[in-house]
């Protein structure tokens, strides 16, 4: 079945986490194309498992270009659906980094009316009500109703668009990569608002390089660098972790 | 330069007051969603018409960073995309490279060169296309949220080198959301649905942000890690 763009399937159990380390090199080699391997490696990570799972929010921390989007969409299977080790896992909802990518051309309306048709995955996940509401707190009611080409719209009311579009997408999963880009504080805040109520009925995975973003909603974090996950951590344990709090606060 | 009298589009108001741009300061866009930053970058870079209005002196070689930078992408290799504004403006190759090596060790971003743009991370073609703006040989620099996708030791970075840019008496206009970043500018300006709001020195700024008492990202992170520590 033809996926749309927010919308994937996702493996909900993180202790594979682990044997993505792997494929993720692969990735980024010249062996682009090449069917990743997936081996089975004990690690940390893997007896801990549990622990994640329990988490409802989770944070993926670590420089520009460490591989926090590559994993998203490693997990989300965005654009390697020949795994079919992730294939069988439910469905997610996905706030991709590069809205503009997916949304050119559209007017708000027949965006709308493509997430709701019934025929798609999304259509059969997407609660209008529950848009509406999300997009209410984001000041976006007139927006919509203006329906406007979605080019001329700011980037800020765009991104704001989509936080609303995956918030309204019920799923086990919901992934924000980079959610508060082009965002002002104002709006911020109502996306942590947003993302602690979401907790109650999805396990939410956000990136941001953003701090404020990650301590403010996740539960749980990882830090990856250099396309490995170097380690995981509660909120809790985060203030004893001076080499991150130093990263971020210069 | 002077943007005397503007209306920056069809379905905002008129600017308000008249804009001034001074060479070798770095000037931050603040405001909104919607609020006409990038509508102002736009005009000012010539991809757009003042609705009304007009700009002394006309500005002529304008740089401009869009704000997807994967927009801009011509080259294949990084380094090839760095090289060419420079030779697109007949600059001498030794010159050029030696240019390049220097805002490329300023960024930090010596290890992306070899690689293809299609294989870098958001951040990371972001990085390099800060770097491919700065090396426009121009009058004008205009980035529109270059910072959205950097984390902080590399967002310091971006302002060195805006400022390495003002001092060769370069205009430079920035965009941005985050509050922090203003500690890095010369000058602020809050718009408001296409108006000047407000247009502020450094130094009336931080009084700005004490008066209001508005938090910066810095401080809120810090009160949520002591509340964390309790």
């Amino acid at each position: 079945m033809k996926l749309l763009p927010f919308t994937f399937k996702i493996n909900d159990d993180l202790c594979l986490i682990n044997t993505l380390k792997i494929d993720l090199k692969n990735q980024r080699s010249e062996t682009r194309n090449k069917r990743p391997e997936i081996r089975n490696q004990e690690s940390g990570i893997r007896n801990q498992e549990s622990g994640i799972r329990n988490h409802p929010c989770l944070a993926i921390l670590g420089p520009v270009g460490s591989g926090k989007s590559l994993l998203i969409k490693l997990l989300a299977d965005s654009n390697l659906h020949e795994i079919a080790a992730y294939s069988d896992y439910p469905f997610c909802a996905y706030l991709s980094q590069d809205l503009t990518r997916l949304f050119t051309g559209n007017s708000i309306a027949s965006l709308l009316e493509i997430y709701q048709d019934k025929r798609y995955s999304v259509g059969q996940h997407f609660n209008k009500t529950l848009f509406d509401t999300v997009a209410e707190k984001f000041e976006l009611t007139q927006l919509i109703k203006e329906n406007r080409r979605l080019m001329h719209y700011s980037e800020g009311e765009r991104q704001r668009l989509g936080i609303s579009l995956a918030a309204a997408v019920e799923a086990k999963v919901t992934i924000l990569d980079e959610p508060t880009t082009a965002l002002n504080i104002k709006h911020r805040l109502a996306l942590y608002d947003m993302i602690r109520e979401m907790k109650s009925r999805t396990k939410v995975i956000i990136i941001s390089h953003r701090f404020l973003d990650c301590l403010s909603v996740a539960d749980h974090f990882i830090r990856m660098e250099n396309l490995e996950i170097k380690e995981h951590f509660t909120l809790k344990e985060i203030i004893e972790k001076e080499h991150i709090l130093s990263y971020y606060l210069g | 330069m002077k943007i005397k009298n503007a209306h920056l589009t069809h379905s905002s108001g008129p600017l308000g007051q008249d804009l001034h741009l001074k060479a070798g300061e770095i000037t931050l866009l603040g405001g909104d969603s919607g609020s006409g930053k990038t509508s102002l970058m736009l005009c000012i870079s010539g991809f757009k018409d003042l609705k009304a209005g007009e700009m002394e002196p006309a500005p002529q070689a304008v740089a401009m960073l869009l704000q997807n930078p994967f927009h801009q992408i011509i080259m294949q290799k990084a380094y090839d995309e760095l090289l060419f504004p420079m030779k697109n403006a007949g600059m001498a190759d030794g010159e050029a490279q030696a240019e390049l090596s220097k805002i490329a060790n300023m960024l930090k971003i010596e290890h992306l060169l070899d690689r293809d743009m299609n294989t870098l991370s958001f951040g990371e073609t972001q990085l390099l296309m800060i770097a491919a703006t700065c090396l426009s040989p121009a009058n004008i620099y205009c980035f529109d949220e270059a910072t959205s996708h950097l984390d902080p030791p590399y967002i310091k970075l971006f302002y060195a080198v805006l400022r390495y840019l003002a001092d060769k008496n370069k205009i430079i206009l920035a965009s941005t959301q985050s509050l922090d970043e203003y500690a890095f500018a010369d000058n602020v300006i809050i718009l408001n649905k296409g108006s000047i709001q407000d247009v502020y020195s450094k130094a009336e700024w931080k009084n700005q942000l004490k008066k209001a008492s508005i938090k910066t990202d810095r401080q809120l992170i810090i009160n949520k890690l002591e509340g964390l520590a309790k």
